[in-house]
């Protein structure tokens, strides 16, 4: 019988090897438009396993020209769904899952914690910064591609490499925009969508590579520069300029590093009836009478803080920073959202370690 | 003192050229250039901190000083998709 990926088998560098591990890869394609269509119709044939699209936006005419797998008869519908249904007729054995919103900061974590790469199709800076910090605190790989006009630009980000804030720390949208959208030709978007599919199936055959490059493209000339990039010093992994981590992050850290220390700022009988477990407390009324509640503290130990409604929390941390701790962290939910999530099955909440002797005691009673 | 400037995106419409040569005095870093030719431009502080630059195809800081013979390139960020 004929094996469909025998061609890209036939390649020394990849073999049977390399097709088990496109097929067991998992990819997200956040943005379904001009960069995510020609991204997820080489993704799939390819092979890559599990596939989730994301894009909140419907086709529309205007769109057709360079969203390539889109047809006449798809306008109105949901990109993220019409898309599924072109890449399972591409290849029927991947699996394929599609999402009809678009990412933001309280569906991040559930949309692509368990992917393995995530690939950039969207249009804006909002989001590509959502997903680099994402990426940067959960240690994923992501594929930056953006095009205006001719010229083009992508990147692999890895998480021990450069980031896109360490190249441009200070992107403000639109700044660069000459005038309204600009315009831009299918086969210029195509090209450097293309090279965003390569890196994504390279990163994923060959996941060693530790030189990180920008690639930018001219696509009317034919000219590609590639630019050797290096992390920012002022840059700490991304971290510091998003301060607000969720509650998730905050458990995946945990894991690699137990020295995080999550500190609840709220008033001591809030805390003593019930907390996040393992926090310890610090209450914000103290910090603020002086420094002093400061001196049993660590300054080189991560801090996470949490409080009620989450607006303590930014005053906390500066007042943590102006005494020397560089490591300030805050969860981007307050308590009270926390304890009534109900998505959030994995909030832990129990009464703080300081405080499990008294349970143990009534149990027993 | 010669060096080379390549302008991609934005800064090839801003110049409306792909790249010149320039002729220093005295050696600059790349800072000094970018204000050198954005001179007449309100932007050219927040252009200059959202510009990556490169010099011979390798990242640098804006504080690199440039030598004879450099080829420096203006990187700003392009956002469609
Ligand atoms: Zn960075």
């Amino acid at each position: 019988m004929q094996n469909r990926y025998e061609k890209q088998i036939k390649l020394s560098e990849i073999g049977e090897a390399g097709q088990k591990k496109l097929n067991a890869a998992s990819v997200a394609v956040v943005g379904v438009g001009g960069l995510g269509n020609v991204i997820a119709s080489y993704l799939a044939p390819a092979g890559v396993g599990r596939i989730k699209l994301i894009d909140g936006d419907s086709v529309e005419l205007s769109n057709l020209h360079r969203q390539i797998l889109f047809s006449e008869k798809d306008i109105k519908e949901n990109k993220a769904h019409a898309m599924h249904k072109k890449i399972k007729e591409l290849n029927s054995t991947i699996s394929v899952e599609s999402f009809p919103i678009h990412l933001q900061k309280n569906n991040i974590d559930k949309i692509l914690s368990n992917v393995d790469i995530v690939v950039d199709g969207t249009d804006n800076f909002k989001t590509r910064f959502l997903i680099n910090n994402f990426c940067k605190q959960n240690n994923k790989t992501w594929v930056y591609g953006s095009i205006d006009q001719w010229h083009g630009e992508c990147a692999v980000f890895r998480s021990r490499g450069p980031c896109l804030n360490c190249i441009f720390p200070n992107i403000e949208e639109g700044l660069f925009q000459n005038c309204n959208e600009s315009g831009v030709l299918g086969p210029s978007v195509g090209m450097v969508a293309m090279f965003q599919a390569q890196l994504v199936l390279q990163e994923i055959l060959f996941p060693e590579g530790n030189q990180s490059f920008l690639y930018l493209i001219d696509t009317k000339n034919f000219e590609v520069s590639k630019i050797k990039i290096k992390k920012n010093k002022n840059c700490l992994n991304g971290r510091t300029s998003l301060p607000e981590i969720s509650y998730n992050t905050y458990l995946n850290w945990k894991k690699k590093d137990k020295n995080i220390i999550l500190l609840d700022i709220r008033e001591r009988e809030q805390y003593e009836k019930d907390a996040l477990e393992g926090a310890e407390h610090l209450s914000y009324r103290s910090l603020l009478q002086s420094p002093d509640a400061l001196k049993n503290y660590d300054k080189d130990k991560t801090y996470v803080l949490y409080c009620e409604k989450h607006l303590k929390t930014p005053f906390a941390k500066g007042v943590l920073e102006e005494n020397g701790f560089k490591n300030v962290f805050i969860l981007d939910q307050g308590y009270d959202t926390l304890r009534h999530c109900e998505e959030c099955s994995n909030v832990a909440i129990k009464a703080p370690l300081s405080l499990r002797g008294v349970e143990d005691d009534v149990a027993i009673l | 003192m010669k060096i080379k400037i390549k302008y991609f995106a934005f800064y090839r419409d801003y110049f409306k050229k792909e790249c010149e040569e320039i002729v220093l005095e005295k050696p600059l870093n790349v800072e000094d250039v970018f204000k050198m030719l954005l001179k007449s431009s309100p932007l050219k502080e927040k252009l200059l901190s959202s510009t990556l630059f490169a010099v011979n195809q390798e990242y640098v800081d804006k504080t690199h000083v440039l030598q004879e013979g450099d080829e420096l390139i203006f990187v700003p960020p392009v956002s469609g998709g």
